[in-house]
């Protein structure tokens, strides 16, 4: 079982390190927010991971808060570059 | 190991792949729009599932709070598209060499010559 | 409509958006006592009285059978479209393409627009650009199609979303306006 949640935890490491080569390389300010949000949802979906390997609850609530946050801060962040692209 | 577990840890590697497969999306594709689509797709439905194999290993109250991360990500994730997709054509993201047909460029044409 | 008819009908609203927002706050606690469910419904009180929502112009439909169709024409899409994606991504990678389509919107009430982008969003390698309210015109950027009978069937798929989402949350108005926009058209 073992084997599993190491093939899985490297699977979304492998996923987080392509998302940070899309969130250097950019090229557009639009890229580095979807690539952003992109990482985020590995890192809530590494956290459910980490509750089912060792069956501990006690950070769902965390993971239910970080969601959101990440959410505000991605809209945000995209609302933002979106005013400057209209103000050029 | 119980037949709940197997279908768990089945459940958590098609997400984790469905997750790679949109991080790789997301380096290889040609242009903004594009790898918005792996970005909002198989992430979500990648999330999904793992949410999904992890709540099949914890107490019934937690699973329950698992699946209120799965409805805010399957609310959110479209909306954040929206809003990044939005603006490219403003930003000059488009790459017009990478489309079939652009019928957008078509109309703003016809506006221009109408003016 | 009578003011007392809009009465009752924006207090079915609101105890809708309270029951709704008590759902949230249990499944937010996770253990379904007397304590949460009834702090949930206070809150969803107390939240409601802070945030006013907007006047509702008619009643909304409640179509059980309908929504459960778009809800589960919905997953099937999520699904479809994420191995649509990651086939592209696999198959094409650099080489992929897109187009930029033109579709007729068959409707100008905001919350069935907003939620037709939404469920188009969600469904099978699209995207929605820009919406022209005034000429009742949408773009949408689909991934993949190579040439025109893929971009066709990608027109086609569009105003099959908008007309499963018309009738699961539509008001027999806007249905009715929507027919009238497609007589309009070829």
């Amino acid at each position: 079982m073992t084997v599993v949640y190491v093939i899985v935890v490297s699977m979304l490491v492998a996923a987080g390190a392509l998302t940070l080569v899309r969130l250097f390389r950019g090229p557009d300010t639009l890229d580095r927010i979807a690539a952003l949000d992109v990482f985020v949802v590995l890192i809530v979906g590494a956290g459910a991971v980490y509750v089912a390997f060792y069956q501990d609850v006690s950070n769902v609530a965390l993971l239910v808060a970080f969601s959101l946050v990440a959410f505000v801060g991605s809209a945000t962040a995209a609302r933002l570059a979106a005013h400057r692209e209209r103000h050029r | 190991m119980t037949f709940l577990d197997v279908v768990s840890a089945v459940l958590l590697l098609a997400g984790a792949a469905q997750g790679l497969l949109g991080a790789l999306g997301l380096v290889v594709l040609p242009s903004l729009l594009s790898r918005l689509q792996a970005a909002t797709k198989p992430q979500t439905l990648g999330l999904l599932l793992i949410l999904a194999g992890a709540a099949l290993r914890v107490p019934f109250e937690s699973a329950v709070t698992l699946l209120l991360v799965a409805v805010f990500q399957l609310i959110t994730a479209p909306v954040i598209a929206q809003i990044v997709a939005r603006s490219v054509y403003r930003s000059g993201a488009v790459r017009p060499e990478v489309l079939v047909v652009d019928e957008l460029a078509q109309r703003l044409e016809r506006s221009d010559d109408e003016r | 409509m009578s003011d007392a008819h809009s009465g009752t009908l924006r207090s079915a609203t609101r105890l809708l958006s309270v029951a709704w927002l008590a759902v949230v706050w249990v499944l937010l606690w996770g253990s379904f006592t007397l304590l949460t469910i009834v702090g949930g419904v206070l809150v969803g009180f107390v939240v409601t009285a802070l945030f006013r929502a907007g006047p509702v112009a008619h009643r909304l439909p409640f179509r059980p059978v309908a929504l459960l169709a778009l809800l589960w024409h919905l997953a099937c899409d999520l699904v479809v479209s994420s191995f649509d994606v990651s086939r592209q991504t696999l198959r094409y990678g650099w080489r992929a393409r897109g187009a930029i389509l033109e579709v007729p919107l068959l409707s100008t009430s905001d919350r069935v627009v907003a939620l037709i982008a939404s469920a188009y969003t969600l469904s099978p390698g699209t995207l929605v650009l820009q919406i022209d309210l005034q000429r009742s015109l949408w773009y949408i950027y689909i991934l993949g199609p190579r040439d025109s009978a893929d971009i066709e069937a990608a027109r086609t798929a569009a105003m099959e979303i908008q007309r499963s989402v018309l009738a699961a949350v539509g008001a027999p108005e806007e249905i009715a306006q929507a027919r009238r926009m497609m007589m309009g058209r070829p």
